[in-house]
Formats: structure tokens, sequence, C-alpha cells
């Protein structure tokens, strides 16, 4: 007995609290709340003699398994009162045109300011295509912690709406208006600029694909966060935890998402780094759509590793099977679908993708249960 | 006469939303408290589920029946406290008259009939 490691109260806790987390139906208020109520109990327990492991014990078999609670708090767990959803979705269509402006504004301003600095470079596309990036990353992850109700950012939003919800539609709309202008006067510059590398026959002008590719980036990023919001709503589920439980069929139209979304990212890339030959964007798109996948599947419990490479790997062998059948139809030369090793090239860098993005997933459940 | 132990779950559960409305009529109170006041005043026969507390209060609190806030209790930890608004009142007086209606029903039901033979 005297063998046995200390009990460690914060290290159970968090134990204990994981699969709470993960299940992904309670608020971090929630699960604060049932931690005080579990802290409470095992005083009153400790109180009668009982060591702290033993309290914990016989306190968390009181509170009832994670079934039961997640069974209960999903039934209810609803950020807004039913009433309150019109205006929801006023907001949420401020929210878009309001980022949409915003979007409209950053990228139409900064390829202006960065060619007065470099010039006719390659620098001046790369740095406008990061920033792109960057205000696409900005705005999903400031999307994700506003629909949060337990992150700061989230509770001010709501608290914000549940006490002044005309106040804060007329701040939305205020930001809507000036961003408009800003959108408005950006788009001018933008046109002028474009105008202008035309006519002095710049080098390096691939900015108009850039800024199509990031628009096609920026409405994804709205389809992943409506996706994020509508699924619990539909599901109960968050959508990484819907992912890990979905039917295959799911996960080869997903894996096709991901693919076609990679492919777009690495069109810009390869229009700035190597115009003349592209083809190494449908090697390097492959191996991170499949990499992304098996991360994503690391952690299901439904697939076994065997089921989840082949589900990583799926939706590259359907895009591949239309991508040649329409190139033979249609293409009188031989597609380079079929030249130089493609098939090969392809399917291997999506192997390794997968490897790799299993072999993440591994060191991701490692920390999920050292945490 | 059969004496159990502790009260059926349906009943407790239909119980639930006037108990928890009841104690909080007293003071405010938190999750906890008010299933070992339960407990207490029940002489243990009446143990509510400690897990289904907290999505009834939810539920009161989504209705605008209680509202909550955070508060330090005495050995500096966080308490989540509840507290009964004005409607909270209201709903507990329309409780309480549809429970003695119910309870009228049964103790006239249970009174041995004179009439009969």
């Amino acid at each position: 007995m005297d063998a046995q490691p200390q009990f460690n109260l914060t290290a159970a806790l968090q134990t204990w609290l994981s699969p709470f987390k993960k299940s992904g139906s309670f608020t971090d208020d929630e699960l604060n709340e049932l931690t005080s109520h579990l802290l409470d109990s095992m005083e009153a327990l400790q109180a009668k003699e009982l060591s702290e492991q033993e309290a914990f014990l016989i306190a968390t078999q009181r509170l009832g398994p994670v079934d039961l609670l997640d069974q209960e708090f999903t039934k209810l767990n609803r950020p807004v009162l039913p009433r309150q959803e019109p205006v929801i979705l006023l907001l949420g269509v401020l929210c878009f045109i309001g980022s949409r402006n915003l979007f409209e504004t950053i990228t139409g301003f900064v390829p202006v300011w960065l060619a007065s600095y470099w010039g006719d470079t390659r620098i001046t596309l790369l740095l406008d295509a990061g920033l792109c990036l960057a205000t696409l990353l900005g705005l999903q992850l400031g999307g994700m912690r506003l629909i949060r109700e337990g992150h700061w950012l989230g509770q001010n939003f709501f608290g914000r709406l549940k006490q002044r919800p005309v106040e804060l539609t007329l701040l939305l709309g205020l930001l809507v208006g000036v961003s408009a202008l800003g959108a408005y006067f950006a788009q001018h510059s933008f046109a002028d600029f474009l105008t202008m590398t035309a006519q002095k026959q710049w080098v390096n002008q691939q900015f108009y694909h850039i800024h199509h590719i990031c628009w096609l980036g920026f409405y994804l990023v709205w389809l992943l966060m409506f996706l994020q919001v509508v699924l619990p709503y539909a599901t109960n589920q968050r959508l990484f935890v819907w992912l890990e439980q979905a039917p295959a069929g799911w996960l080869v139209v997903a894996g096709l998402c991901v693919f076609t979304c990679c492919l777009g990212l690495s069109i810009m890339g390869m229009r700035i780094l190597a115009p003349e030959n592209g083809i190494a964007r449908f090697y390097i798109s492959a191996g991170l759509a499949s990499l992304l996948s098996s991360v994503v599947l690391a952690g299901s419990p439904r697939y076994t590793a065997f089921k989840r490479l082949l589900l990583s790997i799926a939706p590259l062998f359907v895009w591949y099977t239309i991508a040649l059948s329409t190139a033979l139809v249609y293409e009188e030369r031989p597609s380079y679908l079929v030249l130089d090793w493609f098939p090969v090239k392809f399917f291997i860098s999506a192997l390794v993708g997968t490897l790799a993005g299993m072999w993440l997933g591994v060191l991701k459940q490692r920390n999920r249960v050292v945490a | 006469m059969l004496q159990q132990e502790n009260l059926n779950k349906e009943l407790v559960a239909a119980a639930m939303v006037p108990l928890v409305l009841s104690v909080l009529a007293q003071q405010e109170n938190y999750g906890y408290e008010i299933i070992r006041q339960v407990r207490e005043l029940s002489g243990g026969k009446l143990d509510l589920a400690e897990g289904t507390l907290y999505p009834v209060l939810r539920k009161l609190e989504q209705r605008g029946l209680v509202e909550s806030f955070w508060q330090t209790a005495p050995n500096d930890r966080q308490r989540k406290y509840y507290r009964l608004k004005e409607q909270g009142r209201n709903a507990l007086a329309t409780e309480r008259t549809n429970w003695n209606l119910v309870n009228q029903l049964l103790q006239h039901l249970w009174m041995p009939n004179p009439s009969l033979t």
C-alpha cells in the first residue's frame, strides 16, 4: 500500500474533467460549477474520516457518469433563448457583411502599400499572399472565440446581447457602415493598381489570382464557421467530435472538400513560386489533405488504424478517378494525370501525408491523456 | 403498511422544480447546499440526483425564474449561487396551488367512506 504514489487531486480532477470537455455539451461555466460541487461533496466526506482519494471516488460516483450528465445537459444546452434567434440571425448577417468589408479593406490597400516598398518583385507577391492568409486565419480564430460561450470574447458578446441588444446591433451597424466606406476606397485603389501593373507590364502581376483565391478562402472560412455552429444545434456534437464518429461516406465527402481547399491554396502558392510548371501542387495538396484527415481522425473510436489510413486516401482516389475520366474524354493530347509517373507520385505523397498525420495524431492523443 | 426506503424516481423528478424553488425562496443558495438541505429535511428519504439538479437549475434560469452569480465562499473557493426572481416567486405560488390541489384530492379519496354498507 505504501508503494502507491501520492494521490494528486489536481491531476485527478483534470482526468475526470477531460471526457466532459471532449463531449462538447458543457460550457466552461458549467464545468466550473460541477467541479465546485465535487469539492464541496469531497469536503463533507473527508469530514467523516475518509481519505482524499476515497472521498474523490465516492463524490464522482455520486455526481453520476459522463453519459448521464451529457444526456441531461444536451437536452437544454442552448446558449440562446428561442425569442432571441431572429436577433442572432440579424447579428450574423451584420458580422458577415462587416467581416467581408474589413477583409476587402485590408486586402485592397495592402498590396498597393507593399508594392510601393518592394516594387515588381516576388517578395511583394509572397507578402501579399501571406497577409491574405493571416487575415483569413485571424477571422476564423476571432469568429470561433466569439461563438464559444466560455471565452471572454464570446461571454462579452452574449452578455451585451442579453443586456443591451439595441446598443450591440447599432455598434455592429456602425462597424458595417464604416468598413463599407473603407472597402469602397480599397476596391478602387486596388483596381487602379491592377491597371498600373498591366500598363507597366510587371513580371510579377498575379495579384488578381491571389485575391480571387483568397476570396474563395473567405467564403470557405464562413462555411466552416457555419458548420461549426449549425452542427452542434443539429447533432449536439462539435464538428471534430462528429467527424471522429461520422460514417465513412461523409468522411470521404469531407476529405474531398479538404483536398479541393488544399488544391486551391497551393495553386496560389504555385503561381508565385513556379508559374511555368505547377504540377507539384497536386502532390503537395495530396500530402497536406491526407495529413489533415488522419490527424482529425486520430482520436476516432470507430475506426481502426488501417481503416483510418484507407479513409484518408479514399477521397484522393475518388478525385483522381473523376479527374482522369473527364481528362480522357475532353483532352486530345495525353493528360498530365498519366504522364511522368503522376499517379505513383500522387499516391505516395498521400501515403506519406497520412502516415505523418497518424504519427502527429498519436502525439495529440498522448497529450490529451497526459492533460 | 409497506415502508419504502426512498421515494421513486418519477415522483422525485416531478417534485424537483417546486423543491428547488422553495429552497431558494428561503435564501439564495448553491447546488450542493440545495441537495443537502432537501436530504436533511426529508430525513434522508428524498435524495435529488446530483447530476440532474444542474440542468434543472439552468432550465429555471433560462425561463427567467432564477438568476445566478459566482461568489467567493468563506473557504476561498468560488461557488455559483442562485437567487429567486420575482417571476420565480409567481411560479412557486402556482406550483403550490397545484400541489395543494393534488394533495387535497388524494386525502379526500383516501378517507374511509362511511356510506358503504
